[in-house]
C-alpha cells in the first residue's frame, strides 16, 4: 500500500501541474540563471584582470575558483528558493480548504507528504538543470575531477532535501503559511550558516580560553557541529588533491566520525534530519497509526 | 446505510456533540438541522473521518468509521461548506486528481469525469480553470468530486450556501437525481423549506444534543399538534378574533394583515362548528383554510425560535 502511495502517486501530477503553471516559477528559473551566471562571470573577470597573462596553471586554479564559487552561488539560489517551496505545501492546501478533502480520500499522510517533497525536489533539480550549463565552465578549464563535481552536486542535492523536509516539517506544525515560512527561513540559515559560525566561534572560544590568544588551534568533537554545513564538505571537496595549507584536513580529525570524509559525513547527517523532519511532519498530519485524525 | 449510536465529541471539558443517535436507511435523503453551534459540522466531520469521536459508534455502509477509516472513506463521499479547489487546474483536471486520489483506474477515469461532469451540467466547461467558474459552477464541481469514486453515502454540509435561487433549484434538482441512482445523502443545511421539499428523513440538533428524528411528517407533527387556520372575513375583524378566542379549541387568535391565524387544537368537526359559529353571528366569512404545519415550526419549538431559523 505504502509502496504503490509512493510509486504512484497524483499529488506529485498535481503539484507538476500547478506549479508550473504560474508566471513566478519561470522568472524564478531566469532569475536563478541570471544571478549564477552573473556572478560566475564577474569572478572569472576579477581572476582574469588580476592574473597578467594566460598560462595553463592559471586555466586550472580558474577552474577550482569556479567549481567552488559556483557550488557556493548554487547552495546560496537553494537555500533561497527551496523552503518557500515547501513551507507553504501544507499551509496552502489548509488555506485554501483542501486540506480536509484530501485526507477523507484514501491517500495516506505518507503519500500525502511525499507528494509534496518529490513536487518540491523536482523543482530543485530542475533549477539545478538550467544551472548545468553555467556549471560545465568549470571543465572548460580543468583542474576539477568528475568525482568531485558529482559529489558537489550530492552533497548540493541533499542540503536542498534537508531544508525541503525541514519546510515541510514546519508546514504541518503552523496553521498558517507566513509563521511557517519565517521558522522555515530561519531554521535553513541556522542549517546552512548558523551551524558554521556557531562551531568556529565555539572552537575559537575554547581555544582563547584555555590556552590565551596564542594557543594552539587543535580541532574538538564540538566543533563538528560546524561541519554539518555544506560550505564545509564544498570547501574541503575543492581542495582535496591541492594540499591547499588554507584548509588544514580532508577528513574529521577527532571524535565519533574520525576519519570520515566531511562530505560522507555531510550526508549522513542531512540524510538523518531529513528522516526525522519527515517522520515528525507524518506523525503531524496523522497522529493515530495512518488515519489522519485530527482532534 | 447510516447508523450512529450515542456519538459524542468533547473539545476540552465542553461536549459539541452530546450522544447523537439516528439512522438513515438505505436511499434516503436526511436532513440534519440547527443553530450555528448545535453540533452539525462536527458530526459530519466524524462521519467523514477527519474527527475522532470521544465515544459513541458511528457505521457507514457496514463499516465503522472509527476503526476502519481507510475502508469507510471508499464508501463515503463528503462536501464541506467551503469550495476547496484548486485555482490552476482545469475542472477535468481537478476531477481527475480527485480520482487518482481514490485510486479510480486510469482508463475508467475520462469516462466517469465526462459522465460526471455531465450529470452537474458542467460538460462544456470541462477544460475552463476552476478560478474561472461561478459560485454556483464551482459549488456542482464539488459535488462532482465528492462522487469520483461512487460511493455509496454523501455528507454534505450546506450544499446549496451562498447560492442564487436558479443555482438551488439545479442543486436541489441534482439531489433528487442522486437519490434516484440510489445514494443515501445527508445535508446539513439551514434552508428549511428546501429541506421540507427534499428530504425524507430529518434529525433537529440543538446544544449538541439530537432533538428530534424520524420521517420528516412524523417529526413535524409530533412537534405541532395544533393545527393553524387562516380566515378571511370582509369586516367585523375584531368581533371574529373576538369569537375565535373564545371558541373552545382555539389556542390563540391573531389579526395579521393576511387574515385571522388561529392556532386550533381541535379535530375537524370542531373546525367546522367554529365556521358554522362565525357564518351564524353574521361574520362575513370570504375563506377558511387549514395551514400545514412546516419544518420551520417544529423547528423553532425545538431550537426556542433561534436567530438562525431561516
Amino acid at each position: 500500500m505504502i509502496a504503490r502511495d509512493l510509486t504512484r502517486n497524483p499529488i506529485v501530477e498535481k503539484e507538476y501541474r500547478t506549479r508550473m503553471r504560474t508566471w513566478r516559477s519561470s522568472c524564478a528559473l531566469m532569475a536563478c540563471v541570471l544571478i549564477v551566471g552573473g556572478i560566475g562571470w564577474l569572478i572569472f573577470a576579477l581572476i582574469s584582470g588580476i592574473t597578467a597573462r594566460y598560462t595553463q596553471s592559471n586555466a586550472v586554479n580558474y577552474g577550482l575558483v569556479l567549481f567552488i564559487v559556483l557550488l557556493i552561488l548554487q547552495e546560496a539560489v537553494l537555500t533561497f528558493i527551496t523552503p518557500a517551496l515547501t513551507a507553504g505545501a501544507i499551509t496552502g492546501e489548509r488555506e485554501r480548504q483542501t486540506l480536509d478533502l484530501l485526507l477523507c480520500a484514501p491517500i495516506s499522510a505518507v503519500a500525502l507528504l511525499w507528494g509534496k517533497l518529490i513536487g518540491s525536489m523536482a523543482y530543485v533539480l530542475l533549477v539545478l538543470l538550467v544551472l548545468a550549463p553555467v556549471f560545465s565552465l568549470t571543465l572548460l578549464f580543468g583542474g576539477v575531477a568528475v568525482h568531485q563535481i558529482v559529489i558537489g552536486l550530492a552533497v548540493t542535492i541533499v542540503s536542498a532535501l534537508t531544508i525541503a523536509t525541514v519546510g515541510l516539517f514546519f508546514s504541518t506544525v503552523f496553521r498558517r503559511t507566513i509563521p511557517a515560512m519565517v521558522l522555515a527561513y530561519i531554521a535553513t540559515f541556522v542549517l546552512v550558516v548558523g551551524v558554521l559560525i556557531g562551531g568556529w566561534v565555539y572552537q575559537w572560544a575554547r581555544v582563547v580560553i584555555t590556552y590565551g590568544s596564542n594557543g594552539s588551534n587543535s580541532y574538538t568533537s564540538a566543533a563538528l557541529i560546524a561541519d554539518v554545513s555544506p560550505a564545509v564538505a564544498f570547501i574541503a571537496l575543492s581542495t582535496e588533491d591541492s594540499g591547499s595549507s588554507s584548509f588544514q584536513f580532508q577528513t574529521v580529525p577527532d571524535g565519533p566520525f574520525k576519519g570520515w570524509t566531511y562530505w560522507q559525513f555531510n550526508l549522513a547527517v542531512n540524510g538523518l534530519l531529513c528522516l526525522c523532519a519527515f517522520g515528525g511532519s507524518t506523525l503531524l498530519l496523522a497522529p493515530g497509526r495512518g488515519a489522519p485524525w485530527r482532534s | 446505510m447510516i447508523a450512529v449510536t450515542g456519538l459524542t465529541k468533547r473539545f476540552g471539558a465542553r461536549p459539541a456533540v452530546d450522544g447523537v443517535t439516528f439512522e438513515v436507511p438505505a436511499g434516503e435523503i436526511f436532513g440534519f438541522v440547527g443553530p450555528n453551534g448545535a453540533g452539525k459540522t462536527t458530526t459530519i466531520r466524524m462521519l467523514a473521518t477527519l474527527l475522532r469521536p470521544t465515544s459513541g459508534t458511528a457505521v457507514i455502509d457496514g463499516i465503522d468509521v472509527v476503526r476502519q477509516p481507510e475502508r469507510a472513506r471508499r464508501r463515503l463521499g463528503f462536501m464541506p461548506d467551503f469550495f476547496g479547489v484548486y485555482d490552476r487546474l482545469t475542472a477535468s483536471e481537478y476531477l481527475m486528481f480527485y480520482a487518482a486520489c481514490y485510486g479510480v483506474s486510469r482508463h475508467r477515469r475520462a469516462k466517469i469525469i465526462l459522465d460526471l461532469l455531465e450529470l452537474v451540467d458542467l460538460a462544456d466547461r470541462r477544460d475552463s480553470l476552476v478560478d474561472t467558474l461561478s459560485r454556483g459552477m464551482k459549488q456542482r464541481l464539488c459535488l462532482a468530486r465528492a462522487l469520483v469514486h461512487d460511493p455509496a453515502v454523501l455528507l454534505l454540509d450546506e450544499p446549496a450556501s451562498g447560492l442564487d435561487p436558479r443555482a438551488r433549484m439545479e442543486m436541489r434538482g441534482m439531489l433528487q437525481e442522486l437519490r434516484s441512482m440510489g445514494k443515501t445523502i445527508l445535508i446539513a443545511s439551514h434552508i428549511l423549506p428546501e429541506l421540507t421539499e427534499l428530504c425524507s428523513m430529518i434529525g433537529i440538533i440543538d446544544q449538541g444534543q439530537m432533538q428530534a428524528t424520524g420521517p420528516v411528517r412524523d417529526v413535524v407533527r409530533g412537534l405541532t399538534p395544533s393545527r393553524r387556520l387562516l380566515i378571511e372575513v370582509l369586516d367585523r375583524q375584531d368581533d371574529a378574533v373576538t369569537l375565535c378566542q373564545r371558541f373552545p379549541s382555539v389556542q390563540t387568535a391573531e389579526l395579521t394583515s393576511g387574515g385571522i391565524e388561529v392556532a386550533f387544537t381541535g379535530d375537524e368537526r370542531a373546525m367546522a362548528s367554529l365556521l358554522r359559529s362565525m357564518v351564524s353571528d353574521g361574520i362575513p366569512v370570504v375563506a377558511f383554510t387549514r395551514l400545514e404545519a412546516g419544518l420551520e415550526d417544529a423547528y423553532l419549538k425545538l431550537t426556542g425560535g433561534g436567530e438562525d431559523a431561516a
